[in-house]
């Protein structure tokens, strides 16, 4: 199996006109024996969290890599965790410093795992030209962030949700043909509780077969003025080539075209697979 | 005889007009940035200009070796062509590479002789500009471009006509797979030829014709830098949607 790796990031208008620095992080790469594409959003209202989803991300690319080397997926988040905090505390980073989510897309040697703390987009490529997005939202607009854990923010999380068994977190799936038909759109809730630990999506190595890309993208997809989040993400996913900054390309294409900008940031990172005989796009 | 690309710039032949014209470009896929300036720039190897052709192969490492100093160098693609009869018409130096690729030691020295080919290198260094453009917007990047043809006289001997030539430019314009396309005329030890040179700019629609006056080490030093100046300008203006307003009619 051969893998390309991109992201792409927009700074959001609120951050230009603002002269703020962006708040995403994407970090993407290829290794002997899979790949990974990982983004994280800082809070809004937290404290420096450019730094913090950029240490996050950091913390999950190592981890990711460790994972991948050793064919684990096992400790991920206690190990994002870890590394983050060590370096967080390195530099004095504050409790909302690192409030962002993550997002990662983790390609193994026999599997592929997409898991999402917080919201945000997922995008599922099949190689018969499928593609199925899914949108990730929490209720009151406070989504879970990781760090929470090791800063002991579980309680005040829990407090504005009311309870663990609250049905807090929408996630919207969408599947489109290759024709770009919107073919089948629905709705699942989960629980506060199933989105503190990650909302997951397994693929074992039959499933992974039929997958062509994995991506994540921040909630900025939802941002842009006059076309739906799910129209953007069909269109960011029409590549008409997918070598070097395919993914930058694409969503720069869409959004001169469209004459758009987010209002929030929008970043994606995805890991295009290709089959050693060459097949793919 | 110092090497004039990095060993792994992979080219490709292309043709325009069924062969009439050919160029090579670096491959698509092997692009690293989302955008990119086209760049062109064509010299004059005509006889007239042996007095100078030193000097004026000089000016043209000048030039190209302060854009290699741009901050944009990365997203900047360059075509060097020579042209006169005696080079077999509008020969290429280099295709569309990545100008951090040129090594500009490896520039031939020019040896001037024969006739005038001027509306071919303007017709084939806009012509292979716009069919790249082309390809390049096909496969989502984002491209402006800047022609800049130095010449010492008028035409004498091409195939194409003006006619063809303004078409080519109206296409381009036309079709819009480029986001702006500033096309400049520079005139060398040309000054008795300046009416019709600067009409023929008009009659087929290139956006500058600029005097560089008669021949020497200041004028052609200042040629440099007009010519990285300008190719700097277009690509700062890559992205904002228009040509660059930086660009001047004069040296």
């Amino acid at each position: 199996m051969k893998y390309t790796v991109d992201t792409a990031m927009v700074m959001g208008s609120v951050h230009q006109r603002a002269l703020t620095p962006g708040q995403d992080a994407a970090v993407a790469d290829v290794l002997p024996d899979g790949a990974f594409a990982i983004v994280s959003d800082g809070c809004s209202s937290g404290g420096d969290t450019t730094s913090g989803a950029w240490m996050l991300a950091k913390a999950a690319a190592r981890a990711a890599s460790l994972a991948i080397a050793e064919n684990d997926t096992a400790f991920l988040l206690p190990e994002i965790l870890a590394t983050a905090e060590h370096a967080a505390r390195a530099i004095a980073l504050a409790d909302d410093d690192l409030f962002a989510t993550l997002l990662q897309a983790i390609v193994l040697r026999d599997r592929a795992v997409v898991q999402v703390y917080g919201d945000g987009v997922i995008a599922v490529g099949f190689r018969d030209g499928t593609w199925q997005f899914l949108r990730v939202e929490w209720d009151k607009n406070t989504p879970f962030y990781p760090i929470y854990y090791t800063r002991r923010k579980t309680d005040a999380f829990l407090a504005v949700h009311d309870s663990t068994s609250h049905a807090a977190v929408y996630v919207e799936h969408i599947t489109y043909d290759p024709d770009g038909t919107a073919r089948r759109q629905f709705c699942t809730r989960h629980t506060v509780a199933e989105g503190m630990v990650g909302l997951i999506l397994s693929f074992d190595a039959a499933a992974l077969r039929d997958i062509r890309a994995l991506g994540v993208f921040t909630d900025g997809v939802a941002s842009l003025p006059k076309i739906s989040w799910s129209d953007v993400m069909r269109e960011v996913v029409a590549f008409k080539n997918t070598t070097g900054a395919f993914l930058r390309r694409r969503m720069g294409r869409v959004l001169r075209e469209y004459d758009v900008a987010p209002a929030d940031d929008l970043s994606g990172a995805m890991v295009w697979l290709s089959s050693d005989d060459g097949g793919g796009l | 005889m110092p090497k004039l690309l990095k060993d792994d710039t992979v080219l490709e032949q292309r043709s325009l007009d069924g062969g009439a014209f050919t160029f090579r470009a670096a491959r698509i896929d092997k692009l690293g940035a989302t955008e990119y300036t086209l760049v062109t720039i064509a010299v004059d190897v005509t006889g007239s200009t042996y007095a100078f052709s030193d000097q004026l192969r000089e000016a043209l490492v000048s030039a190209v070796e302060a854009c290699q100093r741009s901050p944009f160098v990365d997203r900047l693609l360059l075509r060097v062509v020579t042209f006169s009869t005696a080079a077999g018409g509008v020969r290429e130096i280099h295709g569309f590479v990545p100008l951090a690729d040129v090594d500009v030691a490896g520039y031939p020295v020019f040896e001037p002789d024969g006739l005038t080919p001027l509306y071919d290198a303007v017709y084939a260094s806009v012509g292979a500009m716009a069919q790249y453009a082309e390809d390049l917007y096909n496969e989502d990047y984002l491209s402006n471009g800047i022609v800049i043809v130095i010449t010492d006289g008028l035409d004498n001997v091409s195939q194409v006509t003006p006619a063809m030539i303004k078409e080519n430019i109206s296409e381009i314009r036309r079709k819009e797979r480029m986001e702006s396309l500033v096309t400049i005329l520079v005139g060398i030890n040309a000054e008795e030829y300046r009416g019709e040179l600067e009409a023929f700019r008009r009659n087929v629609g290139i956006d500058y014709y600029v005097d560089a006056g008669q021949a020497s080490d200041t004028t052609l030093a200042r040629l440099a830098q007009f010519v990285s100046r300008s190719v700097v300008a277009q690509s700062q203006a890559l992205g904002s949607g228009a040509p660059s307003q930086a660009i001047s009619a004069t040296i």
